[in-house]
């Protein structure tokens, strides 16, 4: 609801109430006016009747005609008056029964009392009528008595009735003060409620926002114009807030651009700085406009006068061999055409005559619609790692040259060894077998006739002998253990193992030797040198268990630093660590030979298989407590043991 | 949860509308002092016309009284009735009580309640009466001690005769008519409903003579003299309960005689003759003094009753009449001289 509509209905509200409490007032104030008429009519009927009263009073004393005339003169003064009042104290009697009686008592005795006053005196012409006439006079007596009482009545209840009219016009005159002073309060409070406070809380608010407070809002859910104000200062405030949000922002943007044209303007300079230590030089073509940007670099790189500018593009070949302009220029027009970026090696060839080397690198730039509207990239300066690169190929192709040299002058030097290993072992083998042969024909032919010494010489001779071509054996074995192609084939080590060790129990069933081999392991590399490899091992494990009382021996695998290693372990005579070195090496021993007969070509071959396959062979041992080798074998990328399972061995 | 809490309110409205009711009918109750027993002995005659209005319209019982109306022909009959203790009040005009007070018979007048100018003499026009002065030498049947006879004297006395010039026959009120029709006697002086009844007897044969207003008789309520004394409450109830009656009388004239004629057991006929002239109003005036004083010093110096001194001299009757119970109801309505 509007002020000016609340105004309105609080004015016809304020008008209605008081002019209900006037109306009230007014007729409480008739009603009293009414009743003063009435009183003082009563009087004035009452001072009428005690006129008649004296008169007729004169009369009965002297009833004489002067007397009498005054009595009807005063009965006619009187029934005027009555006539004359009638319609004035009608309205009082209309709800009063009692004056209504008494009145009309009044009307009616004035008649009776004429009327029997016009009667009297017949005495005075007929005795006989004297009591008539003493009666005639004690009627008049008893009506106007009766009259004065009547009109005391009626003057009693005017009277009654002024003082509840009295009483009612101050009532409603008290009601109409205090609704005044009710209205007037209620004024105050609407004015405060509806007009003040809204004033005051704009007041303030138009203070906060005076101190900065901009974040204030009225939020009025009212609907008169002080809604309708708050609402629009609201929207003030929130102008004013947006266009303070939107200044602070643009300082803020400017102080940004400032602070980033500082760091461009810095980071220019650095890149300036950058491209000229690394040779490195942008550029740009813009293929709409056909402008070409070129960093300083570039200049330098071309050797080209800055003051000239960039060179144009068909120009810019003049600065290339023809070979490399012919494939830059290709690269170019696929990036042109199909937006592909290249990166192009280039050799220059500067005004001045000097060449060098680039790399160019460049790549297409789309709008919206996808058309290539410009290319950019870099050049730079390649010409000393192009130099050293050359170099470099000189040098591999030297050292490649040098290496085939030396690994065929190797080749033929381990060709003529192992001629010659060969040819000792088979050279010596002639002779030794001569000897031995000799030797046994010497104890068969004359063993009789030969004394115990001598027999011991010849028993040595042959022992040596036998030695000897077991050394012989070792050395060949040594020598062709490694010869051959190096084929990588699976392998199954645990088959090989568990034959070995079958063997080895069905040639000695009196050895009680308990061993586990793990199942499944499989390694790649060449099956016989592989075969060579267990061999050693296992034999090498039965042999140094024979006097262990609960021999074991365990063929197993396990994985180290993600490489795979197989090992064969026992619980045999064992080995010093301290000379663990010398195990591998060909014919050194760390057992006396009649402990534990051997060459010491074992461990040594194993060894060079194992290096060959480009593994890596590893002893550990603890003297009276056991052995345990591993190995490696190299997969190259594969698991050895899934190709087992595929192909079993 | 909306309609249970309707229902609730309806409830607990009704239940506190309850509460209000039995409240306000056990102040209505306890405020009220329990009804009175009043035995009243009223007139067939149009004075006690205004009582069984009251009776019957329930004013007596809406001021407290269960009363009690006995009938009877006349006010004379009904005040003896109230003296002899059949009733506590009576209604009566006043010659009776006039002969009573002669007669030393104590009683209280605690009200008047009507006056009427209702009286008349019926005669026979073929017995040659065509004026009061037609009378000389007839018949005149008349109640004895009854305000009919102080009626035919202020009629004869106001046309120069006196009861000597004619023979008063003794005759009871409710054999009059027949008497008249008889012939048994030439003329009546009676009150409703007696007169109408001889007048309708006659029929066209009936001559009917009044005083208008020179004689004007009063209705009272009369009581043993100890008695508004000793039931002060149910005498103030029983004036207000009359002062209720002649309000709504006069505001319902026709209704209050069809009514005052059923309480009574009278054909309306019979009473509506007298009605008009009847005008209730409760006071106690000094014309009603005058009147006794006139009609004692006609029964004194007529002889009227056996037991009357000759030259007696007038009784104070302001000692027969107990104005106090009205006074203090509407002292503006007792306007005896003297004495209040």
């Amino acid at each position: 609801m509007t002020l000016r509509t609340r105004a309105r209905l609080v004015a016809l509200v304020s008008s209605l109430v008081f002019l209900a409490l006037l109306g009230l007032f007014l007729y409480a104030y008739r009603g009293k006016l009414q009743t003063q008429r009435d009183l003082a009519l009563t009087e004035s009927l009452g001072f009428a009747i005690t006129q008649l009263r004296t008169a007729l009073f004169g009369f009965l004393v002297h009833p004489q005609a002067e007397p009498r005339d005054q009595v009807r003169a005063q009965f006619r003064v009187l029934t005027h008056l009555l006539q004359r009042q009638a319609p004035l104290i009608d309205a009082s009697i209309r709800h009063d029964d009692q004056t209504r009686f008494a009145w009309e008592a009044v009307h009616r005795l004035v008649g009776e009392s004429e009327a029997l006053f016009a009667e009297l005196g017949g005495a005075r012409t007929d005795p006989r009528l004297a009591e008539r006439d003493a009666r005639t006079m004690d009627l008049l007596l008893v009506d106007s008595h009766s009259m004065i009482l009547f009109v005391s009545q009626i003057r009693y209840r005017a009277g009654a009735r002024f003082l509840q009219a009295s009483s009612r016009e101050n009532l409603t005159l008290g009601v109409l003060l205090a609704g005044l002073a009710g209205l007037g309060l209620v004024l105050f409070l609407v004015f405060e409620r509806v007009i003040l406070e809204p004033v005051h809380q704009l007041h303030q608010a138009a203070v906060r926002v005076a101190g900065g407070d901009l974040g204030l809002r009225l939020t009025s859910r009212r609907r008169d114009e002080f809604g309708a104000l708050a609402r629009a200062f609201d929207g003030m405030l929130d102008q004013l807030q947006e266009t303070m949000v939107s200044r602070a922002r643009l300082e803020a943007e400017i102080a940004e651009r400032v602070r980033t044209e500082a760091a461009l303007t810095a980071s220019e300079a650095a890149l300036r700085n950058a491209q000229r230590l690394a040779g490195l030089g942008s550029w740009s073509w813009d293929l709409q406009t056909g402008v070409h940007t070129w960093s300083d670099e570039i200049f330098n790189l071309y050797g080209r006068d800055p003051r000239l500018g960039p060179a144009v593009y068909p120009q810019i070949r003049e600065y290339f061999t023809p070979a490399s302009w012919e494939r830059l220029a290709a690269a170019v027009e696929w990036a042109r055409t199909d937006g592909l970026p290249y990166e192009c090696e280039a050799e220059l060839v500067r005004p001045d005559g000097r060449r060098g080397w680039v790399v160019a690198r460049g790549e297409a730039t789309r709008d919206a619609a996808g058309t290539i509207i410009r290319l950019s990239g870099t050049v730079q300066e390649i010409t000393a790692s192009k130099l050293a690169e050359q170099e470099i190929q000189a040098l591999n192709a030297e050292l490649e040259r040098r290496v085939e040299q030396r690994t065929a002058e190797l080749q033929a030097a381990n060709r003529e060894l192992e001629s010659f290993a060969y040819a000792v072992s088979h050279d010596l083998r002639a002779p030794l077998r001569a000897l031995s042969g000799f030797s046994q024909a010497l104890v068969e032919d004359y063993g009789g006739r030969l004394d115990g010494e001598a027999r011991s010489f010849l028993d040595q001779i042959q022992s040596a002998s036998r030695r000897m071509g077991e050394l012989i054996d070792g050395i060949l074995t040594l020598s062709r253990s490694t010869r051959g192609e190096l084929r990588r084939d699976p392998v199954d080590l645990s088959a090989l193992a568990q034959g070995l060790l079958a063997q080895h129990a069905l040639a000695e069933p009196g050895r009680q030797v308990v061993w586990e081999v793990a199942p499944g392991l499989c390694a790649l590399g060449n099956a016989s040198m592989l075969e060579v490899v267990m061999v050693n091992l296992i034999d090498n494990a039965w042999k140094y268990t024979a006097k262990t009382p609960a021999a074991t021996i365990r063929v197993y695998a396990e994985e180290r630093a993600g490489e795979l290693w197989y090992g064969v372990a026992d619980n045999g005579a064992g080995f010093d660590m301290a000379y663990r070195a010398r195990l591998f090496q060909p014919f050194q021993r760390l057992h006396r030979q009649d402990e534990f007969p051997g060459i010491g070509i074992g461990l040594a071959t194993v060894q060079r298989i194992i290096h060959r396959h480009g593994g890596t062979i590893e002893a550990e041992g603890v003297p009276g407590s056991g052995a345990t080798f591993r190995f490696t074998v190299p997969a190259t990328g594969r698991r050895p043991e899934s190709l087992c399972k595929a192909t079993p061995s | 949860m909306t309609i249970s809490r309707s229902i609730l309110g309806v409830l607990a409205g009704v239940a506190a509308a309850a509460l209000i009711a039995v409240m306000v009918t056990a102040w209505w109750q306890w405020g009220r002092a329990p009804p009175e027993p009043l035995v009243l002995a009223v007139a067939r005659s149009t004075f006690g016309g205004p009582l069984w209005v009251a009776q019957r319209q329930g004013f007596l019982a809406a001021e407290g009284l269960t009363a009690t109306l006995r009938p009877y022909p006349t006010g004379k009959l009904a005040l003896e009735a109230m003296l002899r203790g059949e009733a506590e009040v009576a209604t009566v005009a006043e010659t009776p009580l006039v002969l009573s007070s002669l007669a030393g018979i104590p009683f209280s007048v605690i009200a008047n309640y009507a006056s009427s100018t209702e009286h008349s003499l019926v005669a026979r026009a073929d017995r040659g009466i065509a004026a009061v002065t037609d009378l000389r030498g007839h018949r005149v049947g008349v109640a004895p001690g009854t305000s009919g006879q102080y009626f035919l004297h202020v009629l004869l006395s106001d046309e120069g005769l006196t009861e000597a010039d004619l023979t008063v026959v003794p005759l009871p009120a409710a054999e009059q008519a027949a008497a008249l029709a008889a012939g048994q006697v030439d003329a009546v002086a009676a009150f409703a409903p007696y007169s109408s009844q001889c007048r309708l007897a006659l029929g066209d044969n009936a001559r009917s003579f009044s005083t208008g207003i020179r004689y004007t008789g009063y209705g009272s309520l009369v009581t043993r003299r100890d008695f508004p004394d000793r039931r002060p409450e149910a005498t103030l109830r029983l004036l207000r309960a009359v002062n209720r009656t002649i309000s709504w009388m006069r505001t319902h004239p026709d209704e209050s005689l069809a009514v005052a004629a059923a309480g009574s057991g009278t054909q309306i006929a019979t009473l509506r003759d007298g009605w008009g002239s009847l005008t209730p109003n409760l006071g106690l005036d000094q014309g009603f003094i005058v009147l006794l004083q006139a009609e004692a010093r006609w029964a004194i110096a007529a002889q009227v009753a056996p037991g009357i001194a000759p030259g007696a001299a007038l009784p104070d009757f302001r000692d027969f009449i107990n104005a106090g119970p009205l006074a203090q109801l509407h002292p503006e309505s007792v306007t005896i001289v003297g004495k209040p």
